[in-house]
């Protein structure tokens, strides 16, 4: 979008904020009076039609228009004489420069327009099956008499139409049908025209004014159309993907972790197919691009618009911040998204209770104070953790941190200046959960002896008592089961046990699914296993559920009867290469990041489309 | 998807659909409303409509003779076209044209005569450059809508090419047009989308039409009440400007 649309988008704005609530109602007026029927409008459906009855010479003695004229004063100028009926009988109707009268024609009397001669030509007039409720005299011009001058009778019928007839003082013609619907014609009218006053003259300056401005907005907005479409769109609403190349995009969260891997439309608003995903940046010009509220972060090398140079300081787009529904869809696209953004709430929570299930790792869970926390079985959550410096020999696991610390002594620390935030992935389905939250944290000593300091996040999660409180965000991500029949191989390692056994116990128990679920466990020892009883069992009380543990260190015991090896490799012997169904497949991993590599490069050997594989990469 | 997400794909979709139509409807709304409608209908066009019947009321062809002539009268009007009385006798089988000195018919009106009623109705500063005797075999001009043949159509040579209608029975000018009468038909045509007469406002079309332009226009105002709300402030792009906004993104290193 370059500049001058920007303008123009401007312009159709206020130019819309000036006269759209008109435009409204010209549309609103133009489509009731297009829905009022004409016929009824005007009164027709109420008129009555005769037969013209031929005035004959012979049928009345006619006096001559001259005794007529004479009645009149000598000064005045006749613009025109008539011989015409009135209820039947002959008349003669003489309009002068200054009034319009009738004369009987066979006495040449004067015939003055009375309330009963009004009545009967209302009624000679009206088809309906009303009656006549009463007859008064009005003086025209006044609103349904507004083309008409001097003296006229209102003959008001009780009809369901509220039909009126206007009967003129001077003439006795029918001057107007008035009924209900007319009326509220004439409203309409009146709001289209906008002469507020006599419902009248459209060529008034208010009229004038707001139709300039509407055909300015409509210029402006047809010209803005071009520019708010692109092909994608309507490739959208073709079946299929038909015309339409797909571009893998790779959501990130602000701190790095990926929470969402989509297959969008290239070429595509980059905000529409993130808010197809439920990522849904904030907006209020709803993707003009002139609110500049639906930030996201690219490559720094990224097209800049116009519209970014008029929101995002020079520094921001250096780093790549842009307007997403500005930026298009392509191939390979990484998008750093805001973290208020992600469909998350901050919850305050508190530590029911702790424990350890292996040496390194600390079941911690978590009371919140949300009854309606809810999420889909493998999300996690981020824990916000405040600036702070913790010695461990005060912290309650301190006995366990010396077993697995070889460096461990007394001052050993764990230290974060800035207020940091760590994603841990939820332990249970939610319906299991009971409103708690339940995290695996892993104690990570410093990789080798050069560090001081213990990782900060597992420093400070290991640190915890009960009931100390804490901040959390969540749900977050993208690691969820399908909905469909597929036979589920599970394959984790180390705490990638959380969010498999979320996904494993909620198929299992909570979902009404009734797929095959093996799940492959690779652990260093027998030490490092937890949650066995509880797998034994689902494994005794479900058919379909088999797990099966694989050990990898060179602590395994001599009576460990299972297998040993690294779990993908187990996985590759017992699943790729005992049945040629693995293609129909669904792989979900969890763990260790080179356990991680190694079964995705597996799978992309033996050939699974990569549509079948779902993984997280971080919850570990 | 977002609130002002969903009203600007309203308002985008519903404009993709009726843009070219509200555009249609502005711009002939806007001259409609700017061009006089006394100036449209050619009332500075026309003079004599109506003349003073300047005779001796007493000496003129009995009435009752005139009747007797027509049975099937429905009335007798007299009137004064160039000075001179007439009958104009409104019939059944048609309407006439009678002196009313002597009763002796003068209609169907001739072309020398049609030429002389034409000019002396105009108030314009061109001529006559042609006149035609629409018969009822012709086909009809879309300008004199549903008005009935046989009519002379007269043109004058003035820069907004005015045409007058008169009718050969009576005399009587029907109708004029000129070319912003013309422009004016046009737009309304387009305005009321009625392309086959141009008069009927009850079309479905126009019904339809206006009820997604509704909607358009609520939509529009809709996105706007959002367009109004917080958004960031434009970037000054003189050097020496405000000191930049902080990103979002605090980046902090992906650690365990």
């Amino acid at each position: 979008m370059d500049r001058s649309m920007i303008l123009l988008r401007k312009l159709h704005k206020w130019f819309g904020l000036a006269i759209g609530l008109q435009v409204a109602i010209w549309m609103l007026s133009g489509l009731m009076m297009g829905l009022l029927e004409h016929e009824k409008v005007q009164g027709h459906n109420n008129l009555a039609h005769h037969i013209p009855v031929p005035i004959q010479a012979a049928e009345t003695a006619l006096i001559g228009p001259g005794a007529v004229i004479s009645q009149l004063p000598d000064d005045v100028a006749v613009e025109g004489l008539k011989l015409q009926r009135l209820i039947g009988r002959p008349v003669y109707r003489v309009a002068t420069s200054t009034e319009t009268r009738l004369f009987d024609a066979s006495t040449g009397s004067a015939i003055e327009i009375d309330a009963s001669i009004a009545r009967d030509v209302a009624n000679r007039d009206y088809a309906g099956t009303g009656q006549i409720t009463s007859i008064t005299e009005v003086q025209a011009p006044s609103m349904e008499v507004r083309r008409h001058k001097g003296k006229v009778w209102r003959v008001d019928f009780d009809d369901a139409d509220e039909t009126s007839i206007y009967v003129s003082g001077q003439d006795g013609a029918v001057l107007e049908r008035r009924n209900s619907t007319w009326r509220l014609f004439d409203i309409f009218w009146m709001l289209h025209i906008m002469d507020y006053q006599n419902r009248e003259d459209f060529n008034n300056a208010l009229a004038i004014i707001f139709a300039l401005s509407a055909t300015w907005l409509s210029i402006t907005g047809v010209i803005l159309l071009f520019n708010s479409f692109n092909k994608s769109e309507f490739l959208g609403l073709l079946p299929g993907q038909f015309g339409r190349r797909l571009a893998s995009v790779t959501v990130h969260a602000p701190h790095g972790e990926v929470i969402s891997r989509l297959s969008a439309t290239a070429g595509s608003t980059l905000y529409d197919e993130l808010a197809k995903e439920d990522i849904v940046l904030p907006s209020n010009c709803g993707g003009g691009g002139t609110c500049g509220l639906c930030v996201v972060e690219l490559e720094p090398s990224s097209p800049e618009t116009a519209a970014d140079r008029a929101r995002l300081a020079e520094h921001e787009r250096q780093s790549g911040a842009r307007l997403s529904c500005q930026a298009r869809v392509i191939d390979g696209m990484q998008v750093g998204i805001p973290g208020e953004v992600l469909a998350a709430e901050t919850l305050e929570c508190t530590v029911a209770h702790t424990r350890l299930l292996t040496p390194h790792i600390r079941e911690i869970v978590l009371k919140s104070d949300d009854k309606h926390f809810s999420y889909r079985a493998g999300a996690f959550v981020h824990v916000i953790m405040p600036p702070h410096e913790i010695r461990f020999d005060e912290s309650p696991t301190a006995s366990s941190i010396q077993q697995i610390w070889p460096g461990y002594n007394g001052g050993s620390t764990s230290r974060s200046k800035d207020e940091i935030r760590r994603a841990y992935s939820l332990a249970l389905p939610c319906d299991e959960s009971a409103g708690q939250i339940v995290l695996n944290v892993r104690f990570m000593p410093p990789p080798d002896e050069s560090v001081r300091d213990a990782g900060v996040g597992s420093g400070f999660m290991w640190n915890l008592k009960d009931g100390d409180a804490l901040q959390v965000v969540g749900p977050l991500g993208d690691f969820h089961a399908t909905d469909n029949d597929a036979h589920m191989i599970v394959i984790g390692g180390g705490a990638g046990m959380a969010p498999l056994r979320a996904i494993i116990r909620d198929q299992l128990q909570q979902s009404g699914s009734s797929r095959r679920i093996e799940f492959w466990y690779g652990a260093r020892g027998e030490d490092d296993l937890f949650y066995v009883d509880e797998f034994n069992e689902l494994q005794d009380r479900y058919e379909r559920f088999r797990w099966h543990v694989v050990l990898s260190g060179n602590r395994v015991d001599s009576n460990w009867s299972g297998a040993t090896g690294f779990v993908h490799e187990q996985v590759r012997k017992s699943v790729l290469l005992d049945t040629n169904r693995y293609r129909d497949f669904e792989y979900y991993i969890c763990g260790p990041p080179p356990m991680l590599a190694a079964t995705r490069q597996l799978l992309t050997e033996f050939g699974v489309p990569a549509t079948q594989v779902f993984f997280d990469d971080f919850g570990i | 998807m977002n609130t002002p997400v969903f009203s600007r794909k309203t308002h985008k979709w519903l404009t993709l659909v009726i843009g070219a139509q509200a555009l249609l409807w502005m711009v002939s709304g806007a001259y409609m409303v700017t061009m006089d409608l006394d100036f449209i209908h050619g009332d500075p066009l026309v003079r004599n409509l109506v003349e003073n019947v300047e005779a001796d009321f007493n000496e003129l062809y009995p009435i009752g003779d005139v009747l007797a002539g027509y049975d099937d009268a429905k009335s007798v009007d007299l009137v004064s076209r160039l000075g001179e009385p007439y009958y104009v006798v409104d019939a059944e089988s048609g309407s006439v044209l009678l002196d009313a000195r002597n009763g002796a018919k003068r209609s169907p009106i001739a072309e020398t005569h049609v030429i002389r009623l034409a000019e002396h109705y105009y108030a314009g500063s061109g001529s006559v450059n042609g006149v035609r005797l629409l018969t009822v075999d012709d086909p009809s001009p879309t300008e004199i809508q549903t008005r009935p043949l046989p009519l002379w159509q007269v043109s004058f040579d003035d820069n907004i090419r005015t045409t007058f209608y008169l009718s050969p029975s009576t005399g009587e000018l029907i109708t004029r047009r000129h070319t912003f009468w013309r422009g004016f038909d046009f737009l309304w045509m387009l305005h009321i989308m009625d392309y086959e007469n141009r008069s009927d406002v009850n079309n479905n079309l126009l019904r339809v039409a206006s009820a997604i332009g509704l909607l358009t226009a609520l939509s529009g105002l809709w996105l706007l009440v959002f367009s109004l709300r917080r958004h960031r402030p434009a970037i000054d792009h003189a050097p020496g400007g405000p000191p930049p906004h902080g990103s979002f993104d605090d980046s902090a290193p992906k650690t365990t």
